[in-house]
């Protein structure tokens, strides 16, 4: 081990690590096992540019406002790469918007209206996907969230829940994304049409500053872009 | 506006020409994803939007002729351009190559021959009554024509006087599928191993499902299977899990009248009936050239009312070719708290079918 501690010589605190060599220093092997992979543009957003296994994010939004479009979006990439994913309580899903999104429909299962037992087929689901999404309606118990999330770490599944508002989750969440502002391109009063959404979001990654960056989902093109991360809130 | 590729038509059961016009249509459609055909050689777009953003009717003429010039010269083939309010006096304008002014089209139709409206029987009759032209057949009085004439005359009728936009026959009702036929062996029919049963995950994931099925009913899990389709509510079905291999047709071409991307994230599956309003208050519905009757300012969906920022369209969404007379269009509204939504006008009224979450 090496000491970096008690040597009064020392800074307390570590220096940061450059970015560049923390890239050049990350075990690759390993950090694919323990991560799923995002779309390149999300990955800059995310703390280590993946989402995480056995890991709990929690995207939040007022209805219509795309939040439903950034959790299949940050989902996508996996599921492109062959994982499975679950989707629960989207009633009414757009599988062609979902396709479009990069979703690979054939490894999704999808549960639309699990109503009351929706807690029983969550924490089922885990055992069988590697990427779980689920849209909660009202606040979440306490205990409901911690046996979650301990389901989620034990089978090594990245939990997304999708929800109007941020309390509705009860725990602390390794990955917040909310919703702030969305805004629609391309329509006009009579002419043109729904072409790209930016959405300023606040991401609030444990053990990492408050951030506020933009993102375009979709994008012209129908990609994810990240537009610019304005440092932190 | 209305695109008429000649050649096309005069061999009308050729492949090559059918691949030629579909090939010209992918190329419209990059300019304006709402190009519908009508036949085969005929395409037809709604050019008011695509005008203020190209800046003008004759910019647009020019740019798809040029788009164009390429594919048709090669093919030794001949575009004419046409303009007016409604399909049949757009072809007949395409014909002409006439560019008819807006509020003009009643003026251009009352000039065409009577023989116009390719029904021979009207046709003759009218020649021995001394009528020549749609403007003096539309004069006629229109019980006197159901009583002369009968019902399809009617529909005639009201079409040379520019009430209705479409004349039966103008379209061709296997267009689409033709169309269809032509692009399917370029669609990827992927037998997908759901669970061809290679992988552990595969085998995981089908035996949760399974289990899951067992717990809380055969339709607690669902697949999706994407289709292609002009509706975004046509285009996926969602049906139970099912162990056995599934098929999935992925949809890479672009299908006609499509709406363009992205689609809407909810389709629901049970439309809400909702009101479109102007500023008065007053109901908005779709005239007969296939435009808004009004300005929406508002809509209202049960007891709620949403401010209308901004909207696109309608535009026509036909049916499939066995249910031509369904014919609805669709409009994308985005409300001043930056939701979008999408309705649907049947005829009747507006519903929401799907929401831009």
């Amino acid at each position: 081990m090496f000491a970096f501690s008690d040597d009064a010589n020392q800074p307390r605190r570590r220096p940061p690590v450059p970015s560049a060599l923390r890239d050049l220093a990350r075990p690759v092997v390993a950090a694919a096992a323990r991560t799923l992979p995002v779309t390149q543009s999300l990955s800059s957003i995310l703390p280590r540019g993946a989402l995480r296994r056995g890991s709990v994010s929690v995207v939040s939004g007022s209805q219509g406002s795309g939040a439903i479009s950034l959790a299949l979006a940050l989902a996508a990439e996996a599921s492109a790469q062959g994982h499975w994913c679950g989707v629960v309580g989207i009633s009414d899903p757009g599988a062609t918007a979902m396709s479009e999104v990069g979703m690979d429909l054939r490894r999704v299962l999808f549960t639309p209206e699990p109503s009351k037992r929706w807690l029983e087929v969550t924490a089922e689901l885990l055992d069988g996907v590697e990427l779980l999404i689920v849209r909660v309606q009202a606040a979440v118990a306490f205990s409901a969230a911690r046996r979650l999330s301990a389901r989620a770490r034990e089978r090594r599944a990245a939990l997304i829940i999708v929800t109007e508002h941020r309390q509705h989750w009860p725990l602390p969440a390794d990955l917040g994304l909310s919703i702030r502002s969305s805004t629609w391109m391309g329509i006009g009063r009579g002419d043109g049409h729904l072409r790209s959404r930016r959405l300023e979001l606040e991401v609030a990654a444990r053990g990492e500053h408050l951030r506020l960056v933009s993102v375009w989902v979709p994008s012209q093109d129908g990609a994810i872009l990240v537009a610019h991360g304005h440092g932190d809130a | 506006m209305v695109l008429w590729i000649r050649d096309a038509r005069s061999k009308s059961n050729d492949v090559a020409a059918l691949r030629i016009f579909a090939e010209a249509l992918s190329i419209v459609r990059q300019r304006c994803p709402f190009v519908e055909p009508v036949r085969l050689g005929v395409m037809a777009l709604p050019v008011r939007s695509v005008a203020r953003f190209f800046g003008g009717e004759l910019a647009v003429c020019d740019l798809l002729r040029d788009d164009l010039a390429e594919l048709l010269e090669h093919h030794a083939m001949e575009l004419h351009i046409g303009i007016a309010d409604g399909l049949f006096a757009a072809v007949l304008a395409a014909g002409h190559e006439e560019l008819v002014a807006a509020g003009e089209t009643p003026l251009f139709l009352a000039r065409q021959a009577i023989e116009r409206l390719h029904r021979p029987e009207i046709a003759e009759l009218c020649q021995r009554l001394g009528i020549r032209t749609l403007g003096a057949f539309a004069k006629l009085d229109e019980d006197r024509v159901l009583e002369r004439f009968g019902l399809d005359a009617v529909h005639c009728h009201r079409v040379a006087r520019g009430v209705e936009p479409e004349l039966v026959g103008v379209r061709d009702p296997d267009i689409i599928k033709r169309l269809h036929l032509l692009e399917a062996p370029e669609i990827a029919t992927t037998q997908v191993g759901f669970f061809g049963g290679t992988s552990a995950r595969d085998e995981r994931a089908q035996r949760i499902a399974i289990r899951l099925q067992s717990h809380f009913g055969a339709s607690s899990v669902q697949v999706a299977l994407d289709k292609p389709g002009r509706d975004p509510a046509e285009r996926a079905i969602f049906d139970a899990f099912a162990a056995e291999q599934q098929t999935v047709l992925h949809d890479s071409a672009p299908w006609p009248a499509r709406l363009p991307t992205p689609s809407p994230m909810t389709i629901f599956t049970r439309p809400r009936d909702i009101q479109l309003l102007d500023e008065f208050d007053q109901a908005i519905g779709i005239d007969g050239a296939g435009l808004l009757s009004a300005t929406p300012a508002v809509y209202r969906d049960g007891g709620s009312r949403y401010v209308i920022a901004a909207w696109a369209g309608p535009w026509p969404v036909i049916g499939p070719w066995w249910r031509q007379q369904q014919r609805k269009n669709r409009l994308q509204i985005l409300t001043s708290s930056g939701c979008a939504v999408l309705a649907s006008h049947d005829g009747q009224g507006w519903q929401l079918v799907g929401r831009y979450d």
